[in-house]
């Protein structure tokens, strides 16, 4: 028995070799499968993804709202700051109210004199954040409502101010909504009052990249951004932020959306939307988004 | 195969919990905004940690699950990380087999050259198969971060959950 140990061992070992091997190179092939059919294996991603979510949700809850306790007793330091703050904030918002409210009558005056009537299918879904990308170098955060609640690909997600992101993934009950910052997100939009075209392209940094515009001398920052609608991306006058320009003299956009706390989201119902069978396509559509730029002069 | 103890089991189940906690906690949406440096990846830590420790404790069909789910779950391009991760942890398995006494310089060394491995390899392959990289100072704050919190992770496997390498006397 013992001359026998130093056999079995080897023998073991090297089993353990092969079984390592044979591992690896099946979870090679998944990353190629992935490369290759990636359509496939998101969804199922997004299925797991649906799976493992709420199952898991009565820990994810209760942790977040800990978290958030937390983080919301050390701002009780700066509690008296900030209620001069918000004074003062409050004065200047009841006089832009009183504007909007001018504006509001001035508008609906308008709008009857030309019968126009409103889009009455951009209606929306609000939906609770359950949980982030988990990645420092991805963006995303998983909403709790999926196609049972007919959420579809591409449909635009807002706080109650500005663009947050689009969904890309839906399962059953949970949809991830890649937020404007993630390094996959290309959104085309236009810069008022200029009306020139540009790319909001995230970089994973805050302030996502305004990109291709045709003529910067135009712009300004402080202008505002908002959705372009080309082609056939996002309905058209969401608002995503105002133009700044970074130390390096580069275009970024200031997000309208408090990324700081995202917690109920907003998804805008948009049935106008072209069906996106293929969510990977939706990320990654650098060449796509710059073909479509590049041809969107030429059909006008 | 039945020389494994019950104790080996308790520990192996005890792995792929703390797998899923770590995945979890990941999960929390509490950092919705972009960071200029990264968190340690406390799952390499747990899994390279054990690999040197107590091999046993981690076999490698279920280091691959693990890391599969978390590939999965955290949006990155899935089988890539776990086939790294499943091959480093094989290296550093044999390196616990030849049973010599690991001092914790030469541990931290090896932990060192592995954490920098994947992080090469998945930069190297990512760029092969054409599809992006994620910023490399994010990319390389996260592996550093990962080899300073790697001492705190050992400490904790072998004085709390008592994850000890087996002494020669002892077999």
């Amino acid at each position: 028995m013992a001359q026998n140990r130093p056999q079995r061992e080897d023998y073991f070992s090297q089993l353990k070799q092969l079984l390592a091997g044979v591992v690896i190179l099946f979870l090679i092939v998944v990353f190629i499968v992935w490369r290759i059919d990636s359509p496939r294996v998101e969804r199922f991603r997004m299925m797991l993804t649906d799976r493992f979510l709420p199952s898991s949700e009565w820990v994810l809850a209760p942790l977040t709202r800990a978290a958030n306790v937390i983080q919301d007793f050390q701002s009780y330091q700066s509690l008296y700051d900030q209620n001069q703050q918000l004074r003062r904030e409050l004065q200047q918002m009841k006089s832009w109210k009183e504007a909007a409210l001018q504006l509001e009558q001035e508008n609906a005056r308008l709008l009857d004199l030309n019968k126009l009537q409103l889009d009455a299918q951009l209606t929306w879904i609000s939906g609770i954040v359950r949980a982030d990308s988990g990645s420092p170098f991805r963006q995303s955060v998983l909403l709790n409502i999926g196609s049972q609640d007919g959420i579809q690909n591409g449909w635009a997600a807002m706080d109650g101010l500005g663009l947050v992101g689009r969904i890309a993934g839906v399962g059953e009950k949970t949809s991830r909504v890649i937020l404007l910052t993630d390094p996959y997100s290309q959104i085309p939009a236009v810069i008022q009052p200029s009306r020139e075209n540009a790319l909001v392209v995230g970089d994973n940094t805050s302030d996502p990249l305004v990109d291709f515009i045709e003529n910067a001398d135009l712009v300004r920052a402080g202008d505002r951004i908002v959705t372009s609608g080309n082609g056939g991306v996002l309905p058209p006058g969401l608002l995503i932020g105002q133009l700044v320009v970074d130390p390096n003299g580069r275009l970024r956009v200031r997000l309208s959306a408090d990324y700081e706390r995202l917690e109920y989201l907003r998804v805008l119902r948009d049935y106008s939307v072209v069906e996106i069978s293929d969510p990977q396509n939706v990320l990654i559509s650098v060449e796509d988004l710059h073909t479509k730029q590049a041809e969107e002069p030429k059909d006008e | 195969m039945n020389d494994l103890g019950y104790n080996t089991w308790m520990y192996r189940i005890g792995f792929v919990l703390l797998g899923v906690a770590l995945i979890v906690l990941r999960l929390l949406p509490l950092q919705t905004t972009p960071q200029t440096w990264a968190g340690p990846d406390v799952m390499l830590c747990l899994v390279f940690a054990w690999s040197l420790r107590r091999p046993d404790y981690v076999p490698t069909l279920l280091i691959a699950a693990v890391i599969l789910l978390e590939d999965f779950l955290l949006q990155r391009p899935p089988g890539l990380h776990a086939a790294l991760i499943v091959g480093v942890s094989f290296w550093l398995k044999s390196k616990a087999d030849t049973g010599d006494e690991q001092t914790m310089t030469g541990e931290i060394a090896q932990i060192t050259i592995a954490v920098l491995g994947v992080l090469l390899a998945t930069r190297l392959i990512l760029a092969l198969a054409l599809l992006p990289r994620p910023s490399l100072t994010v990319h390389f704050a996260q592996a550093l971060s990962t080899i300073i919190f790697y001492p705190v992770m050992a400490l904790t496997s072998a004085f709390v959950m008592n994850v000890r390498p087996i002494k020669k006397s002892e077999t």
